[in-house]
């Protein structure tokens, strides 16, 4: 041993100390003290976080990312005084054959989707593009996220002039870009009578990009949508930023954001179209998951004035940018620079630290750090 | 540096065994091999820590002093692993990169790694040397303890990750030590002569010494008893200790690790030496990413501390026992 070296056994007595001493229990007590919460053991088998590999040309880190939520106009659903031939209008569907009907429990096959009229679809297709265009040509956008069912249709099938747009605005402009990444909303879809999104990035090879779906249906406000098998978030990795997609409601699925929570030293920003009118509510959740991941949680909802984007940020509220120019289509664009470094270097002094509650640790199990066994 | 820019060449993995993972996420074959990662650290304590400005000013003065140094540490890795200067090289692309953990100054030196037959007995590998520097600003405790860093491990090409089997693995672990231990006191012995330059009125001490060692494996006789491990109210490391079943299955690879003497089914409650789990998210080959616990043995010898890991790993490219020996340093470096 060289001189001025010390025994490794004090620096193992110091470790020693900031691992949780196991309290000295009875087996009862030792059996209440263990008991966590519930739900935290079993929904790694209902719901569950997979990477996306989106190729070289995102994979390159970045010193700044642009982040632009895209928020579309209202879609008039809760109009009294509604147009169906100039608005978007609600349809019936059924998930069992028709002449099965009368067999089956009528009302659980009934689903309730969003279809545009032609009209409004064009109207809103040109919407889009105008958004697609500004956030990816004038913004120079690295990520741009529309809102829940931000993505024009017709006929309740996504719109192949928005989709070839879409595709076409991912490509590299010129030499000093590389692509960007696009969450296009998503969109009531009549042949899985899913609410899909779609992840469009450079040399995707499928026309409707990389779809994913919503979780949980909005029944309270007469959606009614069929649910995939498997609960999955889609995870991507876009100039040194990890990010996971939810749709909405799923940000209120526990499932679903505790597969999000349990791989968050994968995941940094985690971003959510929305199209709902109680932001206050999902504003709280999205605080707590920024927190306990820690990292980002960026909402962007359908365009309602002072709540269109909610942002979380390690726990805490941050506001947007709402830059000029503004597309001319009606769509309303805000935007946040995130510093990649800077990003990774606080979720990193956060997760060594963990400062994170003890209840955070009850809701979403352990998180990563060490424990005494 | 580009003097020793070699090609780079895996043929040499294959001739070890090295092999592809199978793993497909979902089902793992039983085997006996391993990825092993060995981290070496050297704490030191600077007298009158630096502040923020003057670290970087060090750190600077580091990057400008590696022209002269690589070929020093060049030579070095190859005289303490016992190959010819030719079989090793510094990964091409790979620059001296000044950077942040989170608020710790830090500093990256390039990779070395061997290539070629001429690394018999050995076996292919690749090394790298960090310095972390605590300054001023940062909370008292953390004052005492800038850190030289070493890690030893199997190289890696795109998908492709190596393992070594079980059989080979009780000599290969102590020449990655061996490596790692020497590198982390030479680092050290650079960062005090650069100190003694660029801040001569601060001295740099060594304080004490850290291993943080980590074997994954793909061995499906692994798999139950970590699955029992990462329930959240799953076992205890001493309940599972005292399974003769688990003892039997952890020991074929603690036993390289730790020396085929460490007898594992001891009570954890000791203060220098005791027995946590660390969790740590990896993506399995079908992109799902899963929670997969690391079970540590935190022990002490004369000359360090020794964080000795062993985890069951499925993942795409045999990343746990990378991550998982990272994470732990870190969290044992901030509290230290």
């Amino acid at each position: 041993m060289a001189a001025g070296r010390s025994n490794g056994g004090d620096l193992v007595s110091e470790v020693r100390g900031h691992l949780p001493r196991a309290p000295r229990l009875t087996a009862e007590e030792r059996a209440v003290s263990r008991l966590r919460n519930p739900f935290v053991l079993l929904h790694h088998r209902i719901a569950r976080s997979s990477t996306v590999d989106l190729g070289s040309s995102l994979s390159k880190k970045k010193g700044t990312v642009k982040l632009a939520l895209v928020s579309m106009p209202d879609l008039g659903l809760d109009a009294v005084d509604r147009d169906p031939s100039r608005q978007a209008d609600i349809v019936e569907h059924w998930s069992a054959r028709k002449k099965d009907l009368a067999a089956v429990d009528r009302d659980a096959c009934r689903r309730v989707l969003v279809a545009m009229s032609p009209a409004f679809s064009e109207t809103y297709a040109a919407t889009y593009m105008e958004a697609v265009r500004c956030a990816a040509i004038d913004h120079r956008a690295d990520i741009i996220c529309f809102n829940e069912l931000g993505f024009p249709t017709l006929g309740q099938q996504p719109r192949a002039d928005a989709l070839a747009f879409t595709e076409q605005h991912v490509q590299p402009r010129d030499d000093r870009d590389r692509g960007r990444l696009i969450v296009c909303g998503s969109f009531h879809d009549r042949r899985t009578l899913y609410n899909t999104g779609g992840l469009f990035f450079p040399g995707c090879t499928s026309q409707h990009g990389i779809p994913f779906h919503k979780q949980v249906s909005a029944v309270s406000v007469n959606e009614r949508i069929s649910l995939p098998p498997e609960r999955v978030t889609p995870c991507v990795g876009v100039f040194g930023l990890r990010v996971a997609v939810l749709i909405c409601l799923d940000l209120a699925d526990f499932a679903s954001v505790a597969a999000v929570v349990k791989a968050a030293d994968w995941i940094d920003l985690v971003l959510v179209p929305c199209y709902t009118k109680w932001t206050d509510q999902l504003e709280k959740i999205a605080e707590a998951m920024s927190r306990a991941m820690p990292g980002m949680v960026a909402m962007v909802n359908y365009q309602r004035t002072g709540h269109e984007v909610v942002v979380s940020k390690f726990g805490e509220a941050l506001s947007a940018r709402c830059p000029r120019p503004q597309p001319s289509g009606g769509a309303v664009i805000h935007t946040l620079m995130i510093r990649v470094d800077e990003f990774r270097n606080r979720k990193l002094q956060k997760q060594v630290d963990m400062t994170v509650s003890d209840r955070m640790e009850w809701l979403f199990g352990r998180l990563s750090r060490p424990a005494r066994l | 540096m580009n003097d020793f820019a070699r090609p780079a060449s895996f043929s040499v993995l294959a001739r070890y065994g090295a092999e592809a993972p199978m793993s497909n996420g979902r089902g793992v074959r039983a085997r006996s091999s391993a990825t092993p990662v060995v981290r070496w650290a050297v704490l030191v304590r600077i007298i009158e820590p630096p502040s923020a400005d003057e670290a970087q000013a060090l750190l600077a003065a580091l990057a400008k002093n590696w022209t002269r140094a690589a070929p020093r540490y060049h030579d070095l890795v190859a005289r303490t692993a016992g190959i010819e200067p030719d079989s090793l090289h510094f990964v091409e692309d790979e620059t001296v990169r000044i950077g942040f953990d989170g608020k710790t100054p830090t500093i990256d030196f390039p990779r070395l790694r061997s290539h070629g037959s001429a690394t018999l007995p050995l076996g292919p590998f690749d090394t790298r040397i960090c310095i972390a520097l605590c300054t001023k600003h940062q909370r008292p405790a953390k004052q005492l303890s800038s850190k030289v860093w070493s890690r030893v491990g199997l190289p890696m090409s795109g998908d492709t990750a190596a393992e070594i089997d079980l059989r080979r693995l009780q000599a290969v672990v102590p020449h990655f030590r061996q490596i790692s231990r020497t590198s982390a006191r030479w680092g050290f012995d650079m960062l005090k002569a650069v100190l003694r330059d660029t801040l001569p009125v601060r001295k740099a001490r060594r304080k004490s010494e850290l291993e943080v060692s980590v074997l994954g494996s793909a061995d499906a006789r692994l798999s139950p008893h970590y699955e029992r491990l990462s329930m959240e109210e799953g076992v205890t490391a001493d309940e599972l200790l005292a399974t003769p079943a688990a003892v039997k299955a952890l020991s074929r690879y603690f036993h390289p690790l730790a020396g085929a003497d460490e007898a594992l089914a001891v009570a954890s409650d000791h203060d220098d030496r005791f027995w946590f789990s660390y969790p740590t998210t990896v993506p399995l080959a079908n992109g799902d990413l899963q929670r997969r616990d690391v079970l540590y043995l935190m022990r002490s010898s004369e000359e360090a501390a020794h964080a000795l890991g062993v985890g069951f790993d499925d993942s795409a490219r045999h990343e746990l026992p990378r991550r998982s020996a990272l994470q732990v340093s870190r969290w044992i470096a901030n509290r230290v």
